[in-house]
């Protein structure tokens, strides 16, 4: 089957994840082609997991002094930064029968996708089970899926430069852990492209481009009209509510 | 008013060894659980059992103890087929039974 390939772009943190939900569903119903997709966040965002509670790892007057997107994710798995321009986000999503029917080997072979784009800027990249691939023994890339109406989708991030204090000021693991110490200790455990190779933002997606489609049968496409219809209620009426984000 | 017991609530977090985080808060009468809600960024597919989870612990006597309320999860769990990552249903039986001391 043929893969649709879309191009980066930046949309808000709802219409981010209900691209990822309208998608799923016209997939699901055969409308659409499996699809990968890599994109950005305008304004930068903090997501959480779907079971995960804002109050216990957001801090939500922060993140509205300086214009953060606040989203609750329908999948699980923690709380992340997006970064405007820190980072690359991903999503592929599939009929189920195109991926292994065991999740660990699932978020094995496509974090195998992200470890051939880092091989291809020269950079080796380990799977660390759950959903994380590091470079040297530190995260540069976290994952998490959900299988819902026949249709896997996963998404998930490629560090590429790092902000750890606008990070540690909004997300509450870190706000714990402010010391010079603990920013050291952070150093220790996460990484981005930028700490390993210099290597300009394009060529990071070119990388993760070719490894995501390798050996596939693909074309460019955009979000049909349906999908756009269903993005719009989507990001309006879950993503954007605050009875979704709130929810927990 | 006669009959009216105190609720009291009850907090227990874990990080799973090699795996997630897990919190639980819940709210008891003394005799039984009134409200679970467990937090955390831990998987489990199908998403929606945890919210039967939740439902299905409202009204579990506290004198079952940990073992029943592992009954309980791992009941609800098979009725979902569900697969939990990064943690366990023993995770959160231990966590209700902590969260009640």
């Amino acid at each position: 089957m043929k893969w649709r390939l879309m191009d980066f772009e930046r949309r808000t943190a709802s219409v981010n994840m209900a691209i990822d939900e309208a998608v799923s569903i016209a997939v699901g119903r055969g409308e659409s082609p499996p699809t990968i997709r890599f994109y950005g966040w305008e304004p930068s965002a903090v997501s959480i997991g779907c079971f995960q509670s804002v109050q216990e790892e957001v801090d939500v007057e922060v993140c509205r002094e300086i214009g953060l997107d606040i989203v609750r994710r329908r999948t699980g798995a923690g709380a992340v930064y997006h970064d405007r321009n820190g980072e690359i986000t991903y999503s592929v999503i599939c009929p189920l029968d195109m991926v292994e029917n065991d999740i660990s080997a699932s978020y094995c072979t496509i974090c195998g996708w992200i470890i051939d784009a880092l091989d291809l800027l020269g950079l080796q990249g380990q799977f660390h089970p759950i959903n994380d691939v590091l470079v040297r023994g530190r995260k540069i890339s976290g994952s998490a899926q959900t299988r819902r109406g026949g249709v896997l989708l996963m998404h998930g991030t490629l560090l590429y430069d790092l902000d750890p204090g606008t990070m540690f000021s909004v997300l509450k693991v870190g706000k714990e852990k402010l010391s010079d110490k603990d920013i050291m200790e952070f150093d220790e455990r996460v990484t981005c492209i930028l700490n390993e190779i210099e290597v300009p933002w394009h060529l990071v997606l070119r990388a993760l481009r070719v490894a995501f489609t390798c050996e596939k049968d693909w074309e460019m496409g955009t979000l049909s009209k349906n999908e756009m219809v269903q993005v719009h209620k989507l990001a309006v009426e879950r993503y954007g509510s605050d009875e979704w984000t709130y929810s927990r | 008013m006669t009959g009216q017991r105190e609720l009291r609530q009850g907090f227990a977090e874990r990080k799973v060894k090699g795996g997630k985080l897990v919190r639980v808060r819940l709210i008891h009468d003394g005799e039984m659980i009134r409200s679970v809600r467990i937090t955390g960024d831990f998987l489990l597919h199908p998403e929606e059992t945890l919210v039967d989870i939740e439902m299905g612990l409202f009204g579990i006597p506290l004198d079952g103890g940990r073992d029943f309320f592992l009954e309980v999860v791992n009941g609800i769990a098979a009725e979902r087929n569900a697969q939990f990552i990064g943690f366990s249903a023993e995770d959160i039986a231990d966590l209700l039974e902590e969260a009640l001391i």
